[in-house]
């Protein structure tokens, strides 16, 4: 261990050892750039200065720079004299630089001169705590340190009034402010519209929880017809009150942990929708520009695909189960209806017992039936697809509409519609049951429109289909339409909103079409607006 | 042990209260014996050591051997036998495709007509008694799907 040591403190030496005023100020560099903050805070400056914490790093590395460069030539105080040279300093360069930079952001001297010596007093005080007050004794280091640190920063000041003051620069100074004017001007906008760009919604609150700042397309989710920029150019008098999530802004002010969340929000288009909502501080150090940003990612395609998926899954489910009990249902009813019927034909057609048999042999009839629709629901028939034509298709599921006087069927179907690949059994079954509930919807009668067109779809697509080439089939009715809520309940088994009873069953319609539909790699959604009516609209592949 | 001059019928089922079902309907019936296996494998191990038989009538949806597959090995050892399949899954594309080919010769929907299926197997006798005589080639569907283009 020993050897180790010693060898590790060769290598040291041989690498230049750092002088200690050196080392303090590189590790203590966080420490001098949260002391001069304080300071500006304190003093005001802040109102000037940067926000973020690099241009303060920045600046302290400047400095500490310019003190271990002077440390490299001579350990000695750098003194002063009356025929020093300083614009071509090294020592005082960053002086002569931050000169130049300053005055064409519009920086006065006073104001740069001001906040200058509380860098300097941020230094001193760093000595000031780090080496030790050492009685009797003339010239300490704390002393000699403190001494060095005054006169590079002396340099550097005088350099950069020299600078400043130089005659052809300040000929020049409106011309240098100009274009520096010209220049953060097109910064700004530069920034300006990159926010106005994101594709997410960004706002700025105050304490208050009011909207400061907001782009584009967090300003649409408040008015539908807010513009690029128009917030920012608006300059409203009064701040809006941000609209959501009161509660969570709250609590995320007292705690200030960043925090990110899934919310439901009604912004103004009035179509509820999914965001996925971040809460983070604004990161100025100086807390010139404090408050709240909360960005929203609009999610809803997302959350309506997963809950789609879980539909999916719920109606599969249903499915299996569906097929199991309908098959050994469908069993029974055999045995049941095998042994009516040779029970039947060895009695006497007059005995009562023959007639006891006709009434179960009604109900029986229903049974079978019921039966049936569960098998069809189920996955016992899987699809015998061949290319279909849409137009035969609608003409089959639609023909017994014409028994009905107050309902017109108006058929749109695009001339260059593709057939589609197909059971046409199974799809006539399915439009018919999308007829059949147009039809219930509109008791006084009215219009069934149905349509059809081509759709080329990409890989990724709401619909959560495959890319490729689909007809889409919309059968619209002028009914009574389906509420939001009940909207995604419409493909459950058994689900109905008329009186049960009525009609053996009743609820198993878009189920077995859904069903069909989904087993033919195609989809089934519902658009609906309580008063004005629903469109079913379906999803079916080609070739 | 069988009568030889009766006609013999194979029934298949997974479910035994099927099976006694169709049993019971050829009780009054003369000139038919009918005998049931619970699996496709039991099935031919019966065919094998019994028969011959001239139907036979199986379920579709049956565990480890299907209907389908059943009938497929019976129709290449048996290819002169009488395959009926009786299903409650009359849409079913893989049963349509079995007539279209001549592997089965008639679908019956579960539940059953009695009437129907009594009709059916008459018919299916006749058939086989004209093809003996007239030693009619390939195999034979009652109703064939006609084929669409």
């Amino acid at each position: 261990m020993i050897v180790i040591s010693q060898r590790v403190a060769k290598v040291t030496m041989q690498a230049k050892i750092q002088h200690p005023l050196i080392s303090l100020l590189k590790e203590r560099e966080l420490w001098l750039m949260r002391r001069v903050r304080d300071y500006a805070m304190e003093r005001d400056y802040t109102r000037y200065t940067s926000t973020l914490e690099e241009a303060w790093r920045v600046s302290i590395v400047g400095l500490t720079d310019s003190i271990a460069a002077a440390m490299d030539i001579s350990e000695e105080p750098w003194e002063l004299g009356p025929d020093d040279n300083f614009i071509s300093d090294p020592v005082a360069a960053f002086g002569v630089f931050e000169a130049q930079k300053h005055r064409s952001r519009g920086i006065t001297l006073e104001m740069f001169m001001g906040l200058m010596k509380y860098y300097r007093q941020a230094y001193l005080d760093l000595i000031d705590i780090s080496f030790p007050i050492v009685q009797d004794e003339d010239c300490t280091d704390r002393d000699r340190f403190a001494r060095f640190v005054e006169r590079v920063f002396d340099r550097i000041e005088i350099a950069f009034c020299a600078e400043w003051s130089r005659k052809e620069t300040v000929n020049s100074a409106v011309d240098e402010l100009q274009t520096a004017n010209r220049q953060i001007t097109n910064e700004k906008n530069k920034f300006l519209t990159i926010f106005e760009s994101l594709p997410i919604a960004v706002f700025v609150l105050d304490d208050q929880g009011h909207i400061v700042h907001m782009n584009q397309a967090g300003a649409q989710l408040i008015d539908q017809s807010a513009t690029s920029g128009g917030h920012y150019y608006s300059c409203p008098e009064e701040r809006i009150p941000f609209p959501w999530l009161a509660d969570e802004l709250s609590r995320f002010r007292e705690s200030g942990d960043e925090m990110q969340s899934e919310y439901r929000i009604m912004p103004a288009t009035g179509n509820e929708c999914w965001v996925l909502a971040r809460f983070r501080l604004v990161q100025d150090i100086s807390f010139k520009f404090a408050g709240t940003l909360v960005i929203f990612e609009d999610i809803t395609e997302r959350k309506m695909a997963e809950e789609m998926r879980m539909r999916m899954g719920k109606l599969e489910s249903i499915g299996i189960l569906a097929a199991g009990i309908a098959h050994d249902f469908n069993n029974m009813l055999s045995v049941i209806v095998n042994n009516v019927w040779l029970a039947k034909k060895r009695l006497n057609k007059e005995s009562l017992a023959y007639q006891d048999l006709e009434e179960a042999e009604e109900s029986m009839q229903q049974a079978i039936e019921l039966c049936n629709r569960f098998l069809t629901f189920s996955k016992g028939g899987e699809p015998f697809r061949r290319l279909t034509s849409v137009s035969r298709i609608v003409e089959e599921s639609s023909a017994f509409l014409a028994d009905y006087q107050d309902i017109v069927c108006k058929e749109e179907i695009a001339d260059d519609i593709l057939p589609v690949m197909v059971d046409e059994r199974q799809i006539v079954l399915a439009m018919r049951s999308l007829f059949l509930n147009a039809l219930e919807a509109m008791p006084n009668g009215g219009t069934i429109t149905v349509a059809a067109k081509n759709l080329d779809l990409a890989a990724i697509n709401s619909l959560n289909l495959g890319a490729g080439k689909y007809v889409e089939i919309a059968v619209a009715d002028q009914g009574v339409g389906i509420p939001v809520a009940n909207q995604s309940k419409i493909f459950d088994p058994y689900y109905s909103t008329k009186d049960f009873c009525s009609q053996k069953g009743l609820g198993m319609g878009l189920a077995i079409c859904h069903s069909l539909i989904r087993k033919h790699g195609g989809h089934i959604v519902v658009e609906s607006e309580p008063g004005k009516g629903t469109t079913m609209r379906l999803y079916l592949p080609t070739v | 042990m069988i009568d030889t001059c009766k006609i013999l019928i194979l029934c298949v089922d997974d479910e035994k209260n099927v099976l006694r079902s169709l049993e019971r309907i050829f009780l009054d019936q003369e000139g038919y014996e009918v005998v049931t296996a619970i699996s496709g494998a039991e099935a031919l191990n019966i065919m094998e050591h019994q028969g011959p038989f001239r139907i036979v009538i199986s379920d579709y949806r049956m565990p480890v051997m299907n209907g389908l597959d059943f009938l497929r090995a019976v129709q290449g050892r048996w290819p002169d036998t009488i395959r009926i399949v009786l299903s409650g899954y009359a849409d079913s594309a893989e049963i349509k495709a079995a007539l279209n080919d001549g592997l089965v010769y008639k679908l019956l929907a579960k539940p059953w007509n009695a009437e129907e299926l009594l009709a059916t197997i008459d018919g299916a006798v006749e058939i086989c008694n004209l093809r003996n005589k007239d030693s009619l080639p390939g195999p034979i569907t009652e109703h064939p799907v006609p084929k669409e283009s």
